[in-house]
This record gives structure tokens, C-alpha cells and sequence, in this order.
């Protein structure tokens, strides 16, 4: 087995009053698209900051390519960041900002202007090299953000946020290119994000932080279908989970009461009896119907539609069931136009159970 | 009294305020420079004739040149010595927070804040102590503890606009701290030095009562002004007030021209690195 790349081993981070990072392992290979997610003072961006050497952890350490980086200061580090503000310098101009690295190198000038070319013509921004940054669009300055932190041909880059001045469509033209340049260079990319819709699209693997600590690491499919704790589940989104205690079932499952009523889940983690279990049923696998019946071989709940939220083709159905719980449903706005949906209209919620799944923590 | 006529009386008073700042202000400063090309000894109107016989005068005179040197000299000095401060504290300000820096800051602001009689007196009493009275670097050192605080107010203006991630990118893409300070903080600063650099050597070239309690036998323009005063009255004072307000008002103009140039590249464009 080859080493990991980077490695950060309890790595811990304080602030005066703040603990921004609580003793992280993680490990990350070589030309892997890691992405870190988690709401805002989660602690990624600090991560990442950590991985740059702009900031010293308080304990633990770091490797980088089987170094240390203890003790090393940002600018000896080659593990250059693209800024969420993109940190472009305003007083140099395009091409001067793209050699800027190659100069605190101390490459002979007419080095510099030939790689800064080179990067430029590589980003598609051939011809604009004696512009000023002002003088350019949102995408041509991000652009130019990457090709001065790639220039120095780094085996590592950082990413803080870095689409999130973009408007969407541009947002969306922007990964495909990041998705490219990530395969083209073979590097290691670390990006940090709030966007899951960026996280899924661009990573191999993502990293799920919430108050300084890893919540859970994975494929991202895998963690979307597979969350293993109700933080991962709820930060997904479109998760409805449901707290109990087990209560036996038959082999490779387990019976969940719930003051909602007993359900049955498949269950792969050995859960005791008696012991407290979540388990989730997502948004897009719950059926709705007006007519009262249950469905046979089906887990089901009755209950009254609060409201509806519209998302492009998608609707989003809010349905209170009991205890003033709230259960969403997500469904395409063909498949229930003909229920006539309104606020206040009693509906009866159903779900096969092998589309639930027991939570391995339970926080 | 309708919306409109209160409108054209607002115009009209506005108008009012404008007309006596250039008879209080300004007249007196074109009548001096007006005499001081007048072929009379008094004066006197009408006019005697243009003649540059004054200027000539005051030229040929040994003290006036002496003062004159020595004012472009303390000028010179209290400009760069201003400048350098006034980064530095405001830098110091922007960058980094430590106890007591409200106090810090509070302090650098002072100066100009003081009474010049107040502070000349005080300046007089602290440098004859330290037995550095009647010396022309002490005037300097006396200007400067003035103008570095408006070099520093400007200075920290302008860091305003200073984006805070710039540094630290700069550090990620390989510069020292120093190198950053050198390549990106001086550089985005520039307008605001020249500026903070012309109006410190402004705040100097105009300074009277520090220069007089301090300077001892090294006489600056100002003070050169007011002891030939004291003797006779001679039209080459015409000639030196015209010398001494053309420089001020250059001054001036110029901090106001790099004041007022908006964020982007420094005018004269290249800092000598470009391929």
C-alpha cells in the first residue's frame, strides 16, 4: 500500500475562546479531489488554512508528500490556494499576477512571462494579458486565479470556496473545468464548499465536518445513501428521520418504536435491545396517496398536508404527521398533480422498507 | 416663504460664503503677490511697473538664501521621516492588535491637535534638556512628530481599501513576509505615500512657531519672514511670501492629485520587475 499524500493526525486547532478544530485524522492520496463540507464554522476552511501553513495547529500534525510541515512557514510550502475572494493583486495586471509566484521564486523575467503565457493560453485567456484585473469578467478572474496558483505546477491545490461569487450558470461551467484540470494535472485537489451540488459533481471523496470534528468521510454517493450519523443525514438535506428504540424483529432487521408506531428496518449494524436508533427515510422514497388505504408490505403514517414548495420540476410536500412532526416528501410535479394537494387535505404516507436505513450512530 | 425663494436665499448666501473666503483668503495672498513685482518701495497704488527687483533682492540676500536651503532641507527630511512613520503606524495599526493600541493610535493623532505655541513651548523645554537645541536635524525631528500624523491618517485610508486576504495569498504563493511587504503592501500603498510624502514636506514648508522656538540660529523661510518683519519693511518680503506660497500651493496640489486617484495601478505603472 503506497503512502497517503497528506495526512493530518489529531490535528487540533484553538483559538482564544474558540476550539475551531477538535483533533482531525484524515488521509488523502495522491491525485484524489477531496471536497470538505459543513456549515459555516465547521471548521473547513480553518482545515484548510491549517494545510497551507497559514495557520499553526495547536496540536497534532500534518504530512505533506511524508513531511512534516510543522514549523513551516506558508510562503516554503508549495500548496498554493485559490481564495474565495480570489485575492487577485490589484495593482498588477493580469499576466504580471500570474508570474507573481514565479517571481518570489526568482526565475529570470523572460521565464516568468513565458510560463505566465503559457497559463493564460492554457485557461483560455490568450490576448488578455495586459489587462488589468479590473478590467475583467467574474469567470476570467477566477480563471486568472487559477493559473497563478498552478503556475508554480504545485502536486497540491487548495480550494476555498472558490465558486461562490459566481452566478449559476457560470458556477456550473466553472466545475467542469475545475473536473478537467483535475484530470488533466493528476494532482491533489482539496476543496472546500457549502455546495453539495459541487461536492457531488467534482469529488471522488468528501469530508463531512460539523463543530470542528469529522462527521463522516466517503464517496459521495455513499454518504448521501448511506449518512452515518443525524447530522450527516439532516445536512444532506431531504432526509426524514425518525428517533425510537429497537424493539427485536427478524434476522437482518430490527423493529424501531417510535411514537409514530413500530417499523421495520433492515438493519447492518448490531443495535441491542432496548438501545436508541434513528433511521431515515429519504424525501424522494415516500408515496403519497388521498384514498386512506394503506398498502400492503408497506410502512405507512397518516397525516395533513401543511404546504407545498416548488423547486423547478420538483415539489417539496410538507406533511405533519402527529406530534407536530413535519415529514417531507419530494416528488416531480407530474406524479401528484392529480392528488390536489391543498394545506389541510389528509394524506397517508408510504414507504417500502428496504429504502430505510438504521443509522450506525445516533449521535 | 415658498420652497423656491428659500432655495435662491440658500443659493445667494452660498454664493456670499464663496465671496468673502476670497476677500479674506485669497486677496491678501494676490496682493502680496502682486507687490512683490511692483518697481515701488511702498506699496502703493497705482501700480510702479513690473519689475523683478525684489526677487532679485531677496535672492542676493544671504540669510533669506540660508533659510531658504535649510527650509527644502528640513522640508525634505520631515517628508521622508513622516512618510516612513506614518506607514509604519499605520500598517502597525492595520495589521496587528495589541494592548493598548487604541492609546496608540490615539497618540500618533495628537500632535496636530495641540495648540503650535503649546507644542513649541514643550518641544523647546524637552530638546534644550537633551542638548539637541538649535540644530536642524531637531526642527526635523519636531515637524515630523506633526506630519507623520497625517501621513499616517492617509496612509491608513488607504490600507482601508486593502483587501486582508491580499497578504496572506502573497505569503501562499511563495513571498516572505518581507517580500510581501515589498511586492504587494508598498506597492497597492503607493499613491498614498507620494501623497502623505508632499503633504508632510507641505506641513514643514509652512511651519513657523515650532521652526522658531526650536531652530535657534537655523532659520526657516517662516521664520526668516517674520524676523526681517521685525526690522524694516521691505517689498522682498513680497518676493519670499510669493516663493514660499507658489511652493506650498505645488505641495499641495500634488498630495491632493495622488489623494485622489482611485484603487488600481500606481501612475507611473511599472515597479521595475516587468519582463
Amino acid at each position: 500500500m503506497t503512502l497517503p499524500f497528506v495526512s493530518l493526525r489529531g490535528v487540533d486547532k484553538r483559538y482564544p475562546g474558540h476550539h475551531a478544530v477538535r483533533g482531525i485524522d484524515l488521509e488523502i492520496e495522491a491525485g484524489e479531489f477531496v471536497a470538505i463540507m459543513g456549515p459555516s464554522g465547521c471548521g473547513k476552511s480553518t482545515t484548510l488554512r491549517l494545510l497551507a501553513g497559514l495557520e499553526e495547529p495547536t496540536g497534532g500534525d500534518i504530512l505533506i508528500g511524508g513531511e512534516n510541515q510543522s514549523g513551516i512557514p506558508a510562503h516554503l510550502r508549495d500548496t498554493p490556494m485559490v481564495w474565495q475572494s480570489l485575492a487577485l493583486f490589484p495593482f498588477l495586471n493580469v499576466v504580471e499576477n500570474v508570474a507573481f509566484p514565479l517571481r518570489m521564486k526568482r526565475l529570470g523575467a523572460g521565464e516568468r512571462r513565458r510560463r505566465s503565457l503559457e497559463w493564460l493560453d492554457r485557461m483560455g485567456l490568450a490576448g488578455l494579458a495586459e489587462r488589468e484585473i479590473s478590467q475583467l469578467s467574474g469567470g476570467q478572474r477566477q480563471r486568472v486565479a487559477l493559473a497563478r496558483a498552478l503556475v508554480t505546477e504545485p502536486s497540491i491545490l487548495l480550494l476555498d470556496e472558490p465558486l461562490s461569487a459566481l452566478d449559476a450558470h457560470l458556477r456550473v461551467r466553472m466545475q467542469t473545468e475545475l473536473s478537467r484540470l483535475h484530470k488533466q494535472l493528476g494532482i491533489t485537489f482539496v476543496y472546500v464548499t457549502h455546495a453539495q451540488s459541487e461536492a457531488f459533481a467534482l469529488a471522488d471523496r468528501i469530508v463531512i465536518m460539523n463543530e470542528g470534528r469529522i462527521r463522516q468521510v466517503g464517496r459521495p454517493q455513499d454518504v448521501y445513501r448511506a449518512p452515518a450519523n443525524p447530522f450527516v443525514a439532516e445536512f444532506m438535506g431531504m432526509n426524514n428521520l425518525l428517533r425510537g428504540v429497537r424493539r427485536g424483529g427478524p434476522a437482518g432487521s430490527a423493529t424501531i418504536e417510535t411514537d409514530l408506531g413500530a417499523f421495520e428496518v433492515p438493519s447492518a449494524v448490531a443495535l441491542a435491545e432496548d438501545a436508541a436508533a434513528v433511521f431515515v427515510v429519504a424525501a424522494d422514497r415516500v408515496s403519497v396517496s388521498t384514498d386512506g388505504a394503506a398498502p400492503t408490505a408497506a410502512a405507512s403514517l397518516a397525516g395533513t398536508v401543511l404546504g407545498l414548495e416548488f423547486v423547478g420540476s420538483t415539489q417539496t410536500i410538507f406533511v405533519e404527521t402527529g406530534g407536530g412532526r413535519e415529514f417531507r416528501i419530494q416528488k416531480q410535479q407530474h406524479e401528484i398533480e392529480a392528488l390536489d394537494l391543498v394545506p389541510g387535505r389528509p394524506v397517508r404516507l408510504s414507504w417500502d422498507p428496504r429504502h430505510t436505513w438504521l443509522l450506525p450512530e445516533t449521535d | 416663504m415658498s420652497a423656491l425663494a428659500l432655495r435662491r436665499l440658500s443659493r445667494t448666501l452660498q454664493y456670499g460664503l464663496l465671496a468673502a473666503f476670497f476677500v479674506f483668503v485669497a486677496t491678501p495672498m494676490a496682493v502680496i503677490v502682486v507687490f512683490s513685482f511692483d518697481a515701488n518701495r511702498f506699496p502703493t497704488i497705482p501700480w510702479g511697473g513690473f519689475s523683478l527687483v525684489w526677487h532679485r533682492a531677496a535672492f542676493e540676500d544671504p540669510m533669506i538664501r540660508e533659510a531658504f536651503v535649510n527650509s527644502v532641507l528640513v522640508g525634505l527630511g520631515t517628508a521622508v521621516a513622516s512618510t516612513v512613520i506614518g506607514f509604519s503606524a499605520a500598517y502597525l495599526d492595520f495589521r496587528h492588535s495589541f494592548i493598548g493600541k487604541r492609546l496608540f493610535v490615539f497618540t500618533v493623532a495628537i500632535p496636530p491637535a495641540v495648540p503650535a505655541t503649546i507644542l513649541g513651548m514643550a518641544m523647546l523645554a524637552f530638546v534644550s534638556r537633551i542638548g539637541l537645541f538649535g540644530r536642524l536635524e531637531t526642527i526635523v525631528a519636531c515637524h515630523t512628530a506633526v506630519a507623520s500624523s497625517f501621513a499616517m491618517a492617509l496612509i491608513r485610508l488607504r490600507l482601508d481599501e486593502f483587501g486582508r486576504e491580499l497578504e496572506p495569498a502573497a505569503w501562499n504563493l511563495g513571498a516572505s513576509p518581507a517580500a510581501a511587504l515589498r511586492h504587494v503592501v508598498l506597492p497597492f500603498c503607493r499613491p498614498a505615500l507620494i501623497a502623505a510624502f508632499f503633504l508632510s514636506a507641505a506641513v514643514s514648508f509652512d511651519e513657523f512657531m515650532i521652526a522658531w522656538f526650536v531652530g535657534g540660529v537655523h532659520e526657516t523661510l517662516p521664520v526668516r519672514i517674520l524676523n526681517q518683519l521685525q526690522g524694516q519693511v521691505n517689498p522682498k518680503i513680497n518676493a519670499i511670501g510669493t516663493v514660499v506660497l507658489t511652493i506650498s500651493v505645488v505641495l499641495v496640489f500634488l498630495a491632493r492629485r495622488f489623494t485622489s486617484l482611485r484603487p488600481g495601478r500606481p501612475v507611473d505603472g511599472d515597479d521595475g520587475d516587468r519582463p
